[in-house]
């Protein structure tokens, strides 16, 4: 057997290994009880919640992800590795342990004018806003790095000599050229967002109608052995999933057709 | 004009060390100089992309040293180009003109001038990922323009061009210079582009310009070995200097085992080591030996390689080294391998060239 060979055998075993575990799922899987879950208003709660804390934590991690990536991508300035390097704490360290780390944050002396002065955090809406943002604001900002490492400086230095300013040269060149990055970056990150579980179930709990997520509506549903309704939640975030890595296929695909 | 005075910057390992160059009023000045002598770094400074640690840059006198690069009025066209990908070649060109917010009617006379000149009003709605080599070469020249800079910094631009497209980009750069009376600064490692291009040459080596001349003189007036290895001389030797003349001195060369007979180098002392240089065009190889020539070395003809227009004849001495001659097909019909032959050369056509300062004897020679 050669190398190649060897190689795909690798490939088609680990797609086997997530293929059986989708399989397994149809085992508990009845469509009558999928139906029901899918509109019930708990369910339904569950997935409209997610979808909008995912995307207010994923939007502004874009927006604060973007101008950090470009001073990483672009500049040099003193402590840049520990810069970079820190934006990996939310991968080195588990979910439950950024969550612990968000609460003490909440109750230390800064933390508790934060939430004086409005933003209360623990076991709201809110605060499954600010694990989620926690947790993919590094992987937002590695994406968007990984983007504007791509277009190559040049093109801003030579718009700069032709009398462009540096944010008209980053507006009128370089914007254009990693838009679809960008988007493409957002979706991924939204989707680790929507997904997000640890961090958000630390931080805001579990509470039905009020701070439950698709993530923690699975937890919560096989906690009391309510497979059935567990395995509907996750088609819904299987689904959801795949459609939005499909979208962003679609996004980087076109982006390696422009460059 | 532009002038660089006393530049020195610090890039990682890298350093450029005291650059003086000078590009007067319509002419080129091209910096020659190997991959990774600090080219591309010294234009980039120029252009205020790299913040140098001292030194002066002036531009028609101001000095624009600490001035942003969109402030500097200079333009510059790096080796890719730089084309901008998400705009079609109108939008390329007038790219300059419109963030400046300085659209009016003699631009749009200028980029219409540039454009005819260019040959390529026909491009205009095209997209710039679909244009040939020379096309974008033409397209960023006329973007580069088209805002009224008249100094132009040039990064190899022709480098990924083949021969014939080439040399019409040298005829078209020469033609734009003209009508606009344009200052260009522009660095290559290609000697013969840099002889059809410039007014005067300067010469980069490991961060610093060993030799600056106006391109009659440049050949001639080789002074450093490295600058005679860069520009192609090819026969290169060893040599101690034995005797003074008020115009011409004998060295004895140590690589030929013979006396070499010279313009007398400055500052000349008896004992001193030198490189002695010849190019390959001026040895002429003859089956005689010549009467009266002051340099004739016999050498047994070891190879012949034909070029299109000439033939390379190589040789070697007694001693064992290798000359190289270049010569007319014509003549080299008449040799062969294995034939006795004389390398005879002029006092006025040997380079005299100091060894490094260090004394040390360069290893990289054949």
């Amino acid at each position: 057997m050669n190398f190649k060979r060897i190689a795909i055998l690798f490939s088609v075993l680990l797609f086997l290994i997530y293929a059986g575990l989708l399989l397994s799922l149809f085992q508990y899987f009845n469509i009558g009880l999928f139906v029901n879950h899918l509109f019930s208003e708990r369910v339904l709660h569950a997935l409209k919640l997610s979808v909008m804390t995912a995307s207010i934590s994923s939007g502004v991690a874009m927006l604060l992800g973007l101008p950090a990536a470009y001073a990483i991508s672009r500049y040099n300035f003193p402590g840049k590795n520990i810069v970079d390097t820190m934006l990996e704490l939310p991968m080195i360290v588990s979910p439950a342990a950024l969550g612990a780390m968000i609460l003490i944050f909440f109750s230390s002396p800064i933390g508790q004018k934060v939430q004086l002065a409005g933003f209360d955090t623990i076991f709201t809406w809110k605060g499954i806003v600010v694990a989620q943002f926690v947790t993919i604001a590094g992987l937002a900002t590695r994406l968007l790095k990984a983007v504007l490492d791509e277009i190559p400086e040049r093109y801003e230095l030579v718009a700069r000599s032709l009398g462009a300013k540096p944010v008209v040269a980053f507006f009128t060149v370089t914007m254009p050229l990693i838009k679809r990055g960008i988007i493409a970056s957002l979706i991924l990150t939204w989707a680790k967002a929507l997904g997000e579980f640890g961090a958000t179930f630390t931080v805001a709990g579990a509470m039905a109608m009020k701070t439950e997520t698709l993530p923690t509506a699975i937890f919560m549903r096989l906690s009391t052995a309510n497979v059935e309704a567990a395995v509907t939640l996750i088609i819904i975030v299987v689904g959801v999933g795949f459609s939005t890595l499909y979208i962003a296929r679609l996004f980087s695909r076109g982006r390696e057709r422009d460059a | 004009m532009l002038e660089v005075r006393n530049l020195s910057l610090h890039a990682g390992n890298f350093s450029l060390r005291n650059i003086d160059l000078t590009v007067e009023r319509g002419s080129c000045h091209v910096v020659l100089g190997p991959t990774g002598s600090g080219k591309t770094l010294l234009l980039e400074t120029i252009m205020g992309f790299r913040k140098s640690r001292e030194g002066k840059i002036l531009h028609f006198g101001e000095e624009i040293t600490n001035l942003p690069p969109e402030k500097r009025k200079i333009s510059y066209l790096p080796q890719d180009l730089a084309l901008f990908p998400n705009m079609n070649v109108r939008e390329n060109i007038l790219y300059g003109i419109k963030v400046r917010r300085i659209i009016n009617e003699s631009h749009l006379r200028l980029f219409e001038a540039l454009t005819n000149m260019l040959g390529i009003t026909h491009l205009l709605q095209r997209q710039v990922t679909n244009l040939s080599g020379g096309e974008r070469q033409r397209v960023a020249l006329a973007r580069a323009l088209v805002t009224g800079n008249r100094t132009l910094l040039l990064d190899e631009p022709l480098s990924a061009l083949h021969e014939s497209m080439r040399r019409d980009l040298w005829m078209l750069i020469k033609e734009l210079q003209e009508e606009f009376h344009l200052n260009i600064l522009m660095v290559t490692h290609d000697v013969e582009e840099a002889f059809f291009l410039a007014n005067h040459v300067s010469v980069i080596y490991d961060g610093s310009v060993l030799q600056t001349s106006g391109k009659e003189t440049f050949f001639y007036e080789i002074k450093d070995v490295r600058v005679a290895e860069l520009v192609g001389v090819r026969n290169i030797f060893q040599a101690e200097l034995s005797d003074v003349g008020t115009v011409k001195s004998r060295f004895f060369c140590h690589d030929l085992s013979t006396i070499i007979v010279a313009k007398t180098p400055a500052h000349p002392v008896v004992g001193k080591k030198y490189f002695l240089g010849i190019h390959s065009n001026d040895i002429e190889v003859t089956k005689k030996k010549p009467d009266g020539a002051a340099n004739t070395v016999p050498i047994k003809i070891t190879h012949i390689y034909e070029k299109i227009k000439s033939v390379m004849v190589e040789g070697k001495a007694v001693s064992g080294k290798t000359i190289t001659a270049e010569e007319s097909p014509k003549l080299s019909k008449t040799l062969k391998p294995g034939q006795k032959v004389f390398a005879v050369f002029s006092i006025e056509d040997v380079l005299v060239m100091d060894q490094f300062l260090d004394g040390s004897i360069h290893t990289g020679l054949p």
